[in-house]
């Protein structure tokens, strides 16, 4: 079946016609868009026409990395042992505080499991919260998690846009940051 | 007859004692967790999991007539290292720049056990000996600490018999489920000092800075406070600051038993975003709008349920009235 459609995708390049219907099927499918973009890549380098600097799939990693699993980026930076002096200087100038919370940040979202609609029990949560007097209202948020307490005026939440739920994350991200930053800040035991 | 029946009691008492004397009290148990991670140079591969996802990290420890160091650093994907040199901790992480800070904490669990101020933490968890069991190869000896107040987790800790040294950490809720663990699996412990440590303590590393100096937001009276805490809970900061990243500022009140830390922020609300509960292993965040439309935020290493009733106490100072 993939190996009928990427050939139906060459010969779409090559300019013969497809119908309809399986170009929209390509056009939802992300497999074939990724197999269409890289095919396009790979004759893009064929006739050295690529850009001086390619942006892959630049976005979709931002999203993943600020999802889920670490996925590497950068690669170790190999001359810190060099760079340090600098970097001291550089953590005065700009106010040390923002200095070493940016240094957090990468840290932070990485392994954050957000509790989502409870009414789908696959993603039920832990044991841990399962003693969590928290109902489950459903809506259609999927980082949104409401509880039982009356929301406030009684009105219904609104369903989030993708950059709401962006901005969502990136604020969640900033508070557990803020978090960690303040435990290596303050001493527990003075 | 009546007088052999004493001598028999007698004896038995005798051994009974002679029996308790052998098995070290928890507490003495844990004194000598924390003089042994000072006293031995050593090397502790371990994993950590949470949330069913497991991380390799290494631990080791050097001591030497100058000084002491102490490494910490994640062996899988993105690269994180703590070196901590006496009073100094350095830390590095990928995409972003080192720092030295003096007077600071490593960060997780691990060092936290190893660094906390045991009269403090034993006045909210009751240290138990639950028995000996085999970590890493090696014959250990369960302490369980047991939270007198059920809102907190609970910490077991699996020390090595013959060192003392902590090699397996489990934090788990009250029902006994496992919420974050840190387990050893390979330790070494060296006559001397591991060469690649000592020379970590030559290394020129980032000019230390106070935590003061790298974090200015003055310490102030705020016009709220948590009307409940989980017992042992007591403030350690109070200020107003920026969030990194976002700008916004927010009231800030840090609590700690000593062992666990929770911060309570205040902030306007943000239009579209409602209430929220996220988890990280043990660290819940927890944000909800309050009666008068004041956003209030808990992030710490406590249950969702404790979270959620820290944030619900939150009162004004002012008149009494909750904000």
């Amino acid at each position: 079946m993939t190996m009928a459609n990427n050939e139906r995708i060459s010969v779409l390049m090559d300019g013969e016609a497809a119908e309809a219907s399986w170009l929209k099927s390509v056009a939802q499918d992300k497999e074939q868009q990724e197999t269409w973009a890289r095919y396009h890549l790979v004759g893009d380098a064929m006739r050295d026409e690529l850009p001086a600097t390619l942006m892959f799939d630049l976005a979709d990693r931002v999203a993943l990395a600020l999802q889920d699993e670490p996925t590497i980026l950068a690669p170790r930076p190999a001359s810190w042992r060099e760079r340090v002096q600098p970097m001291a200087v550089s953590l005065l100038r700009y106010g040390g505080q923002f200095a070493i919370a940016a240094s957090v940040a990468a840290v932070s979202i990485l392994g954050v499991q957000q509790y989502q609609l409870a009414n789908n029990p696959q993603l039920a949560p832990t044991p841990v919260l399962n003693t969590v007097p928290f109902g489950g209202v459903a809506t259609p948020v999927s980082v949104n998690f409401q509880t039982n307490r009356q929301p406030l005026e009684h009105v219904p939440q609104p369903a989030m846009t993708q950059e709401q739920r962006q901005a969502e994350r990136e604020r969640i991200a900033a508070f557990l940051r803020d978090h960690q930053l303040q435990q290596r800040l303050h001493q527990a035991n003075e | 007859m009546r007088l052999l029946t004493l001598v028999l009691l007698l004896a038995a008492l005798f051994t009974c004692a002679r029996a308790s004397t052998d098995t070290p009290s928890a507490e003495a148990l844990l004194q000598q967790m924390q003089r042994a991670y000072h006293h031995y140079n050593f090397e502790l591969s371990l994993i950590k999991v949470r949330q069913g996802t497991i991380e390799p990290l290494r631990f080791s420890h050097a001591v030497s007539e100058e000084s002491e160091l102490s490494h910490l650093i994640y062996l899988n994907g993105r690269p994180s290292e703590y070196l901590k040199r006496n009073n100094e901790i350095s830390f590095f992480e990928a995409g972003s720049d080192p720092y030295t800070l003096s007077g600071a904490r490593m960060p997780g669990f691990w060092s936290a056990v190893l660094g906390m101020n045991l009269e403090q933490v034993l006045k909210s968890y009751d240290p138990v000996v639950t028995g000996r069991n085999r970590i890493a190869g090696l014959p250990v000896q369960v302490v369980r600490l047991a939270p007198k107040d059920p809102s907190k987790y609970g910490f077991v800790l699996w020390l090595e018999q013959a060192s003392g040294l902590l090699l397996r950490l489990d934090l788990i809720d009250e029902g006994g489920n496992l919420v974050e663990q840190f387990m050893g699996v390979d330790l070494r412990i060296m006559p001397e000092p591991s060469s690649w440590l000592l020379a970590l303590d030559k290394v020129t590393l980032p000019r230390a800075v106070t935590t003061e100096q790298a974090y200015q937001a003055p310490q102030q009276e705020l016009g709220w406070a948590p009307g409940w805490l989980p017992k042992g809970f007591r403030v350690m900061s109070t200020d107003r600051h920026p969030l990194v990243g976002t700008g916004e500022m927010v009231d800030y009140m840090m609590v700690s038993d000593g062992l666990v830390d929770v911060s309570i922020y205040l902030s306007a609300p943000e239009s579209g975003m409602g209430e929220q509960l996220v988890r990280q292993g043990a660290t819940s965040l927890l944000r909800l709008l309050n009666d008068h439309k004041v956003e209030v935020t808990v992030v710490g290493e406590v249950p969702a349920q404790t979270a959620q009733r820290i944030a619900e106490s939150l009162h004004s100072l002012a008149k009494g009235v909750r904000p």
